[in-house]
């Protein structure tokens, strides 16, 4: 990677970037291949945190057992991340680092301030998910660095989560998601679909209002709708 | 082993190939050695000035067998003129590369063949232009105002096609009218999106002096003419083979430019040249179709019986008329489909074809059948509001019920089951429990109902006549089929069409087998081959059955005398005692008496040891042509249950029910699937598919990403059930459109019910009908 510079991507499952260049918008000069890279594959409870490593694909999380009892927002929302063919392929850091704006996992991160592990030759750095998603399909990833893990906080019991999405078809594409987490007074809620990147939405959490925010352009003005929906179900179920 | 029967609900014959993965598409065809592969430079320019194409860093690239342009072909490529000097047509040219201008967004360049074809797609790239961005016009509006920008220097208000008519005394009759609604209906653009988008290859044998051409097209007839009168050469030299196909829905019934130039280039270079279109360049280049608007007044008494229509209706054909359908397809059907099923004898239409700097338009399913009928229908059921009369009541009322009817186009409608088919869908449905339902829901619902209602004719199978008195020159109109009876007893039929997965080889197996008395496994049909097959039209327009099934029976009827009279030598009877059935000739009451198929074939063919007698020829073939006098009217019956979520607008179809006439079916099973598919392109049309482009030309519905197509989830239960006239009972008429046709309205009219109540103030006057136009809608505005 470091020899390739720029030019370079690393691929991951492959189920977003290659399409991308099949359609000849990505154009790596050079593809550095995650498939063997185990170590990089793993689901671990660290403590009140869950770590997930970057190559670990989204099926093998999405039936995880740790997952389904520390995360389960994380089985939801992989439940609706594209057809079963594609989630065998796909990995949980790829759909991060490809940071497509209607994405399930990116809203899921930022809903639970997941926190995001990049690795560089001989340095590693965390991030919060909000800092992480910078705009649709761009992160803070630096040149030469690698999305290594990507660490949730463990639900407690007593937590409720809950995800929901919306859009044409049903397992097709989300014009809208909307997740949420509850734990006694600590409310967390993130939307997508309204803007170029997951948005928390602090002002909901407070319950200060019930507006997601402001669309941010005409094509969010259908998606803000479906939002606004899509967050009663939410705090129903989180029942707040 | 057992005949099948005209009737049956045989299994598909070429489902074997076609799920275990040995049929052969366009792709896989093998062409021969040295294959090279094709990738064309389109136009990023809606309309632009082309100053300069430099092809010198595309040519030197890494595998490039040749870069061509507009100059390397204008000798050798005659331009395309798709309409013929006629009244109310004005001619207009297509270069298949662009010179000095190009026209829409996929407007073609420059060609490039190299080795392979992602060599070729690399040096596409490498082709280097110079254009000078001119204005564009992509709407009609636009396109049609006094200053509009021109797409043809020639055709100063860029309408290229006009037709009107007005029955007699039509002014003062629509004047007098008791009542009189106007409304304006304006409809997208949609695209076929067929699962394997379109491709072509070629090979020259400079020794024979023949040109092979292998197209993924539903017109191989068509093209074989096209190409020779385009590249000068004799239709005998030329051999037109078309493999499976993996849907074309009206798309591939257009003859393309690219065929054109994959065959000069394959002539130019003399090696097999291949080119395979991917999805992009499907949105950028295949024939789009729909795009109306509609002005429209209707007159009637106050008992809701309609007396009258005025109609104005403008169709968007893109930049370029299309082969062989030219501008009028879709501009001279709308108003020739209006009238419908409906008794309606005062009527007055204006139409026009207008240019504009977007793709070439062409056929797709129904045509312009589903929006004609969404205008017309969408008018009765605010007729039925305006006077509070039930919208099935309404149709009751108007109804064709006496037949023969001529209705005032001067169509004739043989024979029909309007009436009763409507009858029949009204309790399917449960009409009387839906309406109770949405009189019963309390206002505090989350969700709406609604129902729709259509009731349709579908003009099928149009003979050689119809289309002359369109104009459509260049429509032969009739099809062919020969069916030979080889000295083995097995049996090949050739039919003049090509077969796109609707199931053309069952159901012209049933036919031979029922005529014949083959078993299904001995028959052998042979299509989309233009030196085995008779001469013909194609498959589109609803005329597989309609006209090729008829020129395919007569054939085999031929054949059946012939085998009955050797049969009859055989078995010492006389031949009108003879009937064919599970692969033998029978003697009539006497069932042990009888001789196989292949008995009978090798006195015909003389390789046993009888001969034909006296007068009667060797050989058991038989060629025939069939032109139906006029067009087959076939008919159908949609009623659409939905769930409207008023939050969200999103719409959900709970019930719908569908009762047709198509006649007599060959294969009940198949008509199923052709109303089911058709359905489902309706429910796409009405609630997702738009093709889109900026107000400079750019389209932005380039990828399945932007532009919507319903999936499987997206598809309700559907309850079809076929009806026919007594008559109708002999009759093959088409079906491949009248799904489609009804669907657009019936989806539609219910979204109109359920807005009805919650915002009586809006129309339902436009398509599509997407979520968040449908929400925009609950709330009051905004409108087309």
């Amino acid at each position: 990677m470091a020899e390739a510079g720029d030019d370079a991507r690393f691929l991951a499952g492959g189920q977003s970037l290659v399409p991308m260049m099949n359609f000849r918008v990505a154009r790596p000069r050079t593809l550095v291949d995650l498939g063997g890279c185990d170590d990089l594959a793993f689901v671990r409870r660290d403590g009140d945190r869950l770590r997930i490593g970057a190559m670990t694909r989204q099926t093998d999380v999405e039936s995880n057992e740790l997952v389904r009892e520390f995360c389960p927002m994380l089985c939801q929302a992989l439940a609706h991340a594209g057809p079963l063919t594609v989630r065998n392929r796909a990995t949980v850091g790829g759909s991060m680092a490809n940071a497509y704006p209607l994405a399930q996992l990116p809203c899921v991160a930022v809903c639970l301030g997941a926190e995001m592990v990049l690795q560089r030759p001989g340095g590693i750095r965390s991030l919060c998910a909000d800092d992480f998603f910078v705009t649709a399909m761009v992160t803070s990833i630096e040149s030469g660095e690698l999305l290594r893990e990507i660490v949730f906080p463990c639900a407690s019991p007593r937590t409720r989560q809950a995800f929901k999405e919306s859009g044409n078809h049903a397992g097709g594409t989300a014009l809208a998601i909307v997740c949420g987490c509850a734990d006694g007074t600590d409310v967390r809620i993130a939307v997508s679909g309204v803007d170029s990147k997951p948005l928390r939405l602090r002002h909901v959490e407070e319950l200060r209002s019930r507006e997601p925010v402001a669309p941010a352009n005409q094509h969010a003005r259908y998606a803000k709708e479906l939002a606004l929906v899509l967050l009663d179900d939410v705090m129903k179920q989180l029942g707040t | 082993m057992k005949s099948a029967r005209i009737g049956d609900p045989v299994l598909r014959v070429e489902d074997e190939r076609l799920l275990r993965g040995t049929a052969a598409f366009l792709d896989d065809v093998d062409c021969g050695q040295g294959s090279a592969h094709v990738a064309f430079v389109r136009s990023p320019h809606a309309h632009a000035h082309v100053r300069s194409i430099d092809t010198t860093h595309a040519a030197g690239a890494k595998g490039v067998i040749a870069v061509f342009v507009a100059a390397d072909f204008a000798a050798e490529i005659k331009p395309i003129a798709a309409d013929f000097a006629a009244p109310g047509f004005k001619v207009t040219e297509r270069l298949v590369l662009a010179m000095d201008r190009v026209r829409f967004v996929g407007d073609t360049l420059a060609m490039v063949v190299a080795s392979d074809p992602y060599l070729a797609a690399d040096a596409a790239e490498l082709v280097e232009f110079d254009l000078e961005p001119l204005p564009a016009v992509t709407d009609t509006v636009a396109a049609l105002a006094s200053s509009a920008q021109r797409v043809h220097e020639s055709i100063p208000d860029n309408v290229v096609f006009e037709g009107a008519f007005e029955s007699p005394g039509f002014a003062a009759i629509h004047a007098a009218a008791e009542h009189r609604l106007s409304e304006r209906f304006v409809a997208s653009r949609v695209s076929a999106v067929s699962m394997e988008p379109r491709g072509c290859a070629a090979r020259f044998d400079a020794g024979t002096g023949v040109l092979t051409i292998w197209s993924s097209t539903q017109v191989p007839h068509m093209v074989q003419t096209s190409v020779a009168e385009h590249l000068g050469m004799r239709e005998s030299d030329i051999r037109v083979l078309v493999p499976e196909v993996g849907g074309g829905f009206g798309m591939k019934a257009n003859v393309y430019p690219e065929e054109l130039l994959v065959a000069a280039a394959a002539r130019r270079l003399g090696v097999p040249v291949k080119w395979v279109q991917d999805r992009y360049d499907d949105f950028l280049t295949s024939a789009q179709a729909r795009d109306h608007t509609y002005e429209v007044e209707v007159g009637f008494t106050r008992d809701g019986v309609l007396v009258s229509a005025l109609a104005d209706v403008v169709v968007n054909i893109g930049a370029y008329a299309s082969l062989p359908f030219g501008s009028s397809l879709e501009a001279n059907g709308a108003p020739r489909n209006l009238p419908g099923p409906y008794k309606l004898r005062n009527f007055k239409y204006r139409t026009r074809a207008v240019t504009t700097h977007t793709c070439p338009t062409g056929a797709y399913r129904g045509v312009s059948g589903p929006l004609v009928f969404f205008v017309m229908e969408g008018m009765l059921d605010r007729i039925a509001r305006q006077l509070q009369i039930d919208p099935a009541e309404i149709r009751r009322r108007n109804l064709v019920t006496d037949f023969p009817y001529v209705n005032v186009l001067g169509l004739q409608y043989e024979e029909g089951c309007f009436l009763p088919a409507l009858e029949r869908a009204l309790v399917m449905v449960d009409y009387s429990g839906l309406r109770k339902r949405q009189k019963d829901q309390p206002k505090s619902d989350a969700r709406s109902y609604g129902v729709g209602i259509a009731v349709v004719t579908e003009q099928t199978g149009m003979g050689a006549s119809r289309y002359k008195a369109r104009g459509l020159f260049r429509v032969p109109g009739f099809e062919s089929a020969s069916v030979r009876v080889e000295s083995d007893g097995t049996v090949t039929a050739c039919i003049s069409q090509a077969a796109q997965g609707q199931g053309h080889a069952t159901v012209f197996t049933q036919i031979v087998s029922d005529y014949l008395g083959a078993p299904p496994e001995q028959i052998r049909i042979v299509e989309g081959d233009t030196a085995r097959t008779p001469f013909g039209t194609g498959t589109f327009a609803s005329r597989g059955m309609a006209i090729a099934g008829n020129a395919l029976c007569g054939a085999a009827k031929n054949v059946r005398e012939k085998m009955a009279r050797i049969a009859s030598a055989i078995l010492e009877c006389d031949a009108g005692d003879v009937e064919f059935r599970d692969g033998h000739a029978h003697v009539v009451g006497v069932p042990a008496m009888r001789a196989s198929l292949r008995d009978i074939a090798s006195v015909a063919y003389s390789v046993g040891q009888q001969q034909p007698r006296p007068r009667e020829s060797h050989g058991l073939e038989s060629l025939e042509y069939y032109d139906p006098p006029s067009v087959v009217v076939g008919s159908t019956v949609h009623i659409a249950s939905i769930e409207l979520e008023r939050r969200t607008g999103k719409v959900r179809i709970d019930r719908y029910a569908v009762v047709h006439d198509c006649g007599r079916m060959i294969n009940p099973t198949l008509v199923d699937g052709q109303i089911q598919g058709a359905i489902v392109q309706g429910l796409g049309e009405v609630l997702m598919e738009k093709i889109l482009y900026d107000d400079q030309g750019q389209p932005l519905t380039i990828s399945l990403m932007e532009y919507q197509l319903p999936r499987c989830a997206d598809v309700m239960p559907m309850s079809i059930e076929p009806m026919h006239s007594e008559a109708g009972a002999h009759v093959f008429k088409g079906v491949g459109e009248s799904g489609i046709m009804a669907a657009v309205p019936a989806i539609a009219n219910a979204i109109a019910d359920a807005l009805a109540d919650l915002s009586p103030e809006v129309s339902v006057n436009q398509l599509p009908l997407t979520a968040s136009v449908v929400l925009d809608l609950v709330r009051g505005g905004p409108q087309c």
